[in-house]
């Protein structure tokens, strides 16, 4: 497998005011194939979002990577100038956002809005922009709909909102698509084609994908390799029927197990499971293991030190005093 | 209910019931009003009993918030009627903080005010319907936090300084302050983090034991209302087009609405086979 | 299409109301053109009653609207005590060097407040973003007549600008190329105190918008898509910010038009300004009442450009 992307000891923070910088991403490593994907999950806040957003040098202001690289294809996008990063994004990495209802201009015709992205990275007219972007609808699922690239956003449903802002991402033969909770906003019939039709984009484009999720679900038809990031921190990855039938951090399963194999014939009557307490505060952590007040097998070094990394098998690495 | 005849009378007749409901929009001015004509409501039947759970569910469009607003008195339905314990209950201003209905919209978290303290948004609704002293509303709003897992010394706080969580619970003191019947839950959890869905999912459960509640759920997350409902009611297009206890209908709903709606649920519902 | 309709009927509204309105305002101030002539002992008093019987100007107010509407509606505006013509032909060329003046104040103000505003916005924060701010706040402290009054200062000083009038004494001796050149010149200054007045509001306007849009999550997304910088701003933000620019639009065309009476009676330009002026000092009554409706008009046609505007550029004001 060749590496599409490597990440090493990536650190983003953030500043407010004079106030020291908050690290909401700390220490990341992480590897991405062509044609693989990677599902992220964590609770908000985590720092999921952030991370993906420093990939592409599109961090809001205040936010800066301190250290750490960002190895696409060979080059570091970090170093790259303004300029380069633009050529990149959109073309060779491009991003789904969260809501698409948001993310989509809502006084520009969802043609020109892929055209527009076509425009920025070839050098081709308008008139032949909107043709291919005619054709990109077409194959995304609009295929009945004859006058759907004339429409405005606020004309179509939240399912097909999001399939145009992936049409604007697949527009120019990325390797690599971001979806930062991409099906998040919809509902449960419109979740499963949405997901459906990013599987089916992967497979033919051989796409590398990341997928950010607060719910685990979602990946299991999808990702190759999860991801699960607490307080900042990947405290867990490996492959996804791996992560998803043992998990082995804690929280890992803490999080599975408030999410997955809800139906009543199989879940026992009684309360839900759920990870006790809320996730800390990224500017006041606590000492030791950022986990380790709502962990349920705190030791009492948890509390004084924090984990390292630790290997298990090829690709399994968790982040726990357990498995040290 | 500290009447037990009362009770038992009660529970002969349904605490809510819900017949020919009906409600249509039309959008649009003048003579182009018959023309974008929207009938989320097309006649709706339905009864729920003291103490049940029920879930609406349904594809979006399908008319489950609509149902909600009116049952909350928060929207005139245009025809029907809605009785609450043997008696009519109809629309008002302010039906959905002080009747026997209240109603917790998706965004409640968001949508306090975030200069208020913790106490004031609590005990907001007792001093809209004039209940007790400055001093009494005080005591039953802070006696309500600690019972929602808010510490005394929140009372104080702003809601601003209060984790979504948190002000999620905020939200539901607020809701159970005046101690209504039935509570509405129209996509309530929706868009939290699991592991808070599943404390506020917890916390939910325990209320309505402690406190016979009757929760109406809006959701279209079919695993929570699993583990939620004690019947299901799928709406498609205005109508209830099919209605079962959960058990019964998650082994196999009959309408073809239900069963797409399940599928969708069931598509990565289970881990990989182990 | 029943949107623009509407928009043009408020608009016939507004103009009825300001006759009226101005119509009672003049009953209601003390005197008439002809009251003065009561002081002067070689006119005897009857013949002043004769003359205020002749011009109708003894009628009650209903009457005299009434009668002034169905003519005004017929095209004839009535009759200038002060100047003994009819009151069209005096307005009609002060009105279109009113127009001259404003349009192009509002063009080269607007076209200066777009890029300084979209710029400014772009670079929150930075020392150029403040040194705008910093010099749209002095625009706004300084009243426009001293603005009027140091541009006329500059032009004496530097003898690079005529002052005063639309056309120099020798204009009608010059070839057509030197007369446009001559008029042009006339022209700049008045023009540029005009635009001085209305630009810090525009650009602070500009700013605010764009910003507001930059921060929003479909302009990310754009970026994301690696949209150039300078299409990011011009194609993708400046539509979504256009709507209260647009708004904005209609009614800094009103700001203009009040501020050009000013400007053109203290830099001499012959506009409706210092015709609007002599009138109502000399109590002209018609001439004040076709010069105030005449702005009205002006305005009103700028607010309906606006709203045409607001149609074709907004999506969802076309679905409404």
């Amino acid at each position: 497998m060749d590496r599409l992307l490597e990440v090493r000891d990536l650190r983003v923070c953030y500043r407010k005011g004079t106030e020291p910088p908050t690290h909401v991403v700390d220490n990341a490593s992480f590897d991405l194939a062509a044609g693989e994907t990677l599902g992220i999950i964590g609770e908000s806040g985590c720092g999921k979002t952030s991370l993906a957003l420093a990939l592409l040098g599109l961090l809001p202001r205040g936010g800066f990577v301190q250290c750490g690289e960002v190895r696409f294809k060979g080059t570091n996008l970090i170093e790259l100038h303004e300029a380069d990063l633009q050529r990149v994004r959109g073309a060779e990495i491009s991003f789904v956002h969260q809501d698409a209802g948001l993310a989509l201009n809502p006084v520009l015709r969802v043609g020109d809005q892929i055209a527009e992205v076509l425009i920025a990275h070839r050098r081709i007219s308008f008139r032949q922009a909107s043709g291919e972007a005619r054709k990109i609808l077409a194959q995304i699922g609009f295929a009945g709909h004859e006058q759907i690239d004339r429409a405005f956003p606020h004309q179509l449903s939240g399912g097909q909102k999001q399939r145009v802002a992936i049409a604007q991402a697949i527009a120019c033969g990325p390797a690599l698509v971001i979806a930062d909770e991409p099906v998040t906003a919809l509902d449960a019939l419109v979740q499963v084609e949405i997901i459906t039709l990013l599987k089916t984009l992967q497979q033919h484009f051989h796409l590398a994908l990341i997928l950010i999720t607060h719910t685990p679900a979602v990946l299991v038809p999808i990702a190759h390799r999860i991801m699960v990031m607490y307080a900042g921190r990947i405290v867990e990855q490996g492959l996804a029927p791996e992560v998803l039938q043992a998990p082995l951090h804690p929280y890992t399963q803490g999080l599975l197990d408030s999410g997955l194999d809800l139906l009543p014939q199989e879940s026992p009557a009684g309360p839900l499971s759920s990870i006790p307490g809320e996730p800390p505060n990224l500017a006041a952590l606590p000492a030791g293991c950022a986990f380790a007040p709502r962990c349920s097998d705190r030791m009492e070094v948890c509390q004084t030190r924090e984990p390292v990394e630790s290997h298990s098998g090829k690709s399994r690495i968790v982040r726990c005093i357990k498995y040290e | 209910m500290n009447d037990q005849a009362q009770t038992q009378a009660e529970s002969r007749e349904p605490l809510l019931r819900v017949v020919n409901l009906q409600k249509r929009y039309s959008r649009g001015r003048g003579w182009r009003r018959s023309r974008l004509l929207i009938e989320p409501l097309r006649g709706i039947d339905l009864q729920v009993h003291a103490g049940a759970s029920l879930a609406l569910i349904g594809a979006s469009g399908s008319g489950k918030s609509t149902l909600a607003r009116c049952l909350a008195g928060i929207e005139r339905p245009d025809c029907g009627e809605v009785w609450i314990s043997g008696r009519q209950s109809g629309y008002s201003e302010n039906a959905h903080a002080s009747g026997p209905i209240y109603m917790i919209f998706q965004d409640c978290g968001l949508s306090t005010n975030p200069r208020f303290t913790a106490a004031e948004i609590v005990s907001e609704p007792l001093l809209i319907s004039n209940w007790g002293t400055t001093r009494e509303r005080l005591h039953r709003a802070i006696g309500l936090m600690t019972t929602l897992g808010l510490q005394a010394d929140a009372a104080n706080r702003r809601a601003g300084e209060f984790s979504g969580g948190q002000r999620r619970r905020l939200a539901l003191a607020r809701a159970l302050v005046l101690e209504p019947r039935i509570l509405i839950l129209d996509e309530a959890l929706a868009g939290l983090d699991l592991s808070t869905q599943a404390q506020m999912a917890n916390l939910l459960l325990e209320i309505q034991r402690a406190r016979a509640l009757t929760y109406l759920w809006i959701s279209h997350d079919l695993t929570l209302v699993a583990r939620l409902a004690s019947d299901i009611a799928v709406m498609d297009q205005g109508r209830i087009v099919e209605s079962a206890p959960v058990r019964e209908w998650f082994a196999g709903p009959r309408s073809p609405q239900g069963q797409s709606l399940l599928q969708a649920a069931g598509a990565w519902r289970s881990r990989p086979a182990s | 299409m029943s949107y623009l309709a509407r928009r043009l009927g408020h608009a016939i509204l507004v103009l009825l109301g300001v006759s009226i309105l101005t119509f009672a305002l003049l009953k209601l101030a003390p005197g008439d053109y002809f009251a003065g002539m009561r002081l002067n002992p070689q006119i005897s008093p009857q013949t002043v009653t004769a003359l205020r019987h002749a011009y109708g100007l003894n009628r009650s107010l209903p009457v005299t609207y009434l009668r002034w509407l169905r003519s005004a509606l017929r095209g004839d505006l009535g009759y200038s005590f002060a100047y003994n013509t009819p009151v069209w032909p005096l307005l009609r060329s002060r009105a279109s060097n009113t127009l001259i003046l404003s349009l192009l104040a509002m063009a080269g103000a607007w076209l200066v407040a777009i890029p300084l505003g979209v710029w400014a916005a772009a670079h929150r924060g930075a020392s150029l973003d403040r040194a705008t701010s910093a010099g749209t706040t002095l625009l706004l402290a300084l009243p426009d007549v001293l603005i009027a009054l140091g541009l006329l200062a500059f032009a004496l000083r530097t003898g690079w600008f005529p002052t005063g009038g639309m056309a120099s004494v020798a204009a009608q001796a010059m070839g057509p190329a030197a007369r446009v050149r001559d008029f042009v010149l006339h022209l700049i200054l008045p023009a540029a105190a005009l635009a001085a007045g209305v630009l810090p509001i525009l650009v602070r306007h500009v700013r605010s918008a764009m910003l507001d849009v930059l921060d929003s999550p479909y302009l990310l997304a754009a970026r994301g898509h690696g949209i150039p910088r300078a299409r990011l701003l011009f194609r993708h933000a400046l539509p979504a910010a256009a709507n209260p620019l647009i708004s904005l639009f209609g009614v800094s065309l009103g700001t203009l038009l009040s501020g050009s009476l000013l400007i053109e009676v203290v830099m001499s330009w012959p506009g409706l300004g210092p015709l609007l002026l002599e009138a109502i000092l000399e109590r002209d009554a018609y001439v004040v009442v076709a010069a105030v409706l005449l702005s009205a008009v002006f305005l009103v046609a700028g607010n309906f450009v606006a709203d045409v505007l607001l149609y074709a550029a907004d999506p969802r004001i076309r679905a409404e």
